[in-house]
């Protein structure tokens, strides 16, 4: 091979990627200072591409929203073979006139209760942090002066809620304010669940739900109930 | 899902965490679009779940994902059971003499120019810093294929350069003078 070939493929295996070349083809670089200056340009250029790659920002909170979104998936398949199960046998067997529980109720209790976690959070979130982020999803905050300790974006059910927790007079509770579709939970309920007590209201489009551990407080249904309406009013919100 | 077959929820969560941001980075350039990339990331990491001991080699999990990714968004735009291989790939690459790869321009602006089969190969090789044979394994193309590949896509963004550096065409000119006044 001539060194006009050698030149040549020491030229396309710059075009290829000018950070990894081989030794000999280091040697003919080293000997061509048109070939080191086509190497510091691409190089340059390589730097160039990766900032405007880089601008792109992934969204705050995705590693979590992929995570809850798979998990709750592979839970939901089972969950909703044994609802089905259940509601089957029901029908069958017992004539129940009571129904299942919606969903979208279950799938909020078992978020609070999977992510219980979260009551350790000790943070005191502004009121204004709190006031905006609840405005994005419909809802206005009034704030009672009770210290939010823990607010974050959540999953639930496929779905982009909010999820508080809050130093409340009668105990640590958790909220969880979660779009719902027209019908889907007509009625207020209340639930229970592992620790857990729940008070769920639908308003506007939104599932309010109301949470609190027997060893975090000693709010009953009716104070949930009370604050679910007292502190978010969903008519106010921008969503 | 039979209960050994499922994959370490720790593990899962480690590598979700590992790679999220970089992945949704690379679906969002393919889709060039933020919305539809964090949907692609949902799917294929749900793919991922279903299929997680496919790797038997965890040094291979990265390359497995964006894999996932780029299938979830041929899937999406229909485009998944197409040919990977372009003929143009196995041809010989004229390169030019005197080649000057200054930048003297908007790197950003070109890469909107830039076709999907340049601007891939590119994203893969200076963000995430793969070497060929990743990014043919990746891609579904042979590692020449690759070579060749983005040799093309460097010449063409060269070419782009190029032209955004050329001074405006003479009609331009004139319709931009009227409009100054």
């Amino acid at each position: 091979m001539n060194a006009q070939d050698n030149k040549q493929d020491a030229v396309r295996a710059l075009l290829t990627d000018p950070r990894r070349t081989t030794a000999a083809q280091d040697d003919i670089i080293r000997r061509y200072a048109a070939l080191a200056a086509l190497q510091t340009q691409l190089n340059q250029q390589n730097e160039a591409l990766s900032r405007s790659f880089a601008e792109v920002v992934p969204p705050a909170g995705l590693a979590d929203r992929i995570i809850l979104r798979v998990r709750y998936r592979q839970r939901s398949k089972w969950m909703a073979g044994i609802a089905a199960s259940v509601i089957v046998a029901s029908l069958t067997f017992f004539s129940l006139r009571e129904t299942a529980a919606p969903p979208i109720a279950m799938a909020m209790l078992d978020h609070v209760v999977e992510e219980a976690g979260e009551l350790a959070d000790d943070g005191n979130v502004p009121v204004q942090t709190v006031t905006a982020s609840l405005q994005r999803v419909g809802v206005k905050y009034n704030d009672l002066g009770y210290r939010v300790r823990h607010l974050a974006e959540c999953v639930v059910d496929g779905r982009i809620g909010r999820h508080l927790v809050i130093n409340t007079p009668r105990g640590l509770m958790s909220f969880l304010i979660v779009p719902q579709r027209k019908g889907e939970m007509p009625v207020r309920l209340e639930l229970a669940k592992a620790d857990f007590q729940a008070v769920l209201r639908p308003a506007k489009g939104l599932a309010l739900g109301g949470f609190i551990g027997r060893q975090s407080g000693s709010a009953g249904k009716a104070d949930m109930d009370a604050l679910l309406q007292k502190m978010f009013d969903p008519k106010a919100g921008d969503a | 899902m039979i209960a050994w077959l499922r994959p370490s929820s720790a593990h899962f969560d480690q590598v979700v965490r590992a790679y999220s941001s970089e992945l949704f980075q690379y679906a969002s350039w393919l889709a060039r679009d933020r919305h539809r990339a964090e949907d692609i990331l949902q799917e294929a990491f749900t793919r991922a779940w279903k299929n997680w001991n496919q790797v038997e080699d965890e040094a291979g999990r990265r390359s497995w994902l964006y894999t996932i990714v780029r299938n979830e968004f041929l899937r999406e735009t229909g485009k998944l059971n197409t040919r990977a291989e372009d003929p143009a790939d196995d041809e010989a690459v004229e390169v030019p003499d005197g080649l000057d790869f200054t930048v003297g321009v908007e790197i950003r602006d070109l890469l909107v120019r830039l076709p999907d089969k340049f601007l891939e190969p590119l994203l893969l090789q200076c963000l995430m810093g793969m070497p060929c044979e990743e990014i043919a394994a990746v891609m579904g193309l042979s590692v020449g294929a690759t070579m060749t590949r983005l040799t093309r896509a460097r010449l063409a963004l060269h070419q782009l350069m190029q032209e955004a550096n050329e001074p405006a065409k003479p009609a331009l000119r004139l319709v931009q003078s009227r409009g100054a006044k």
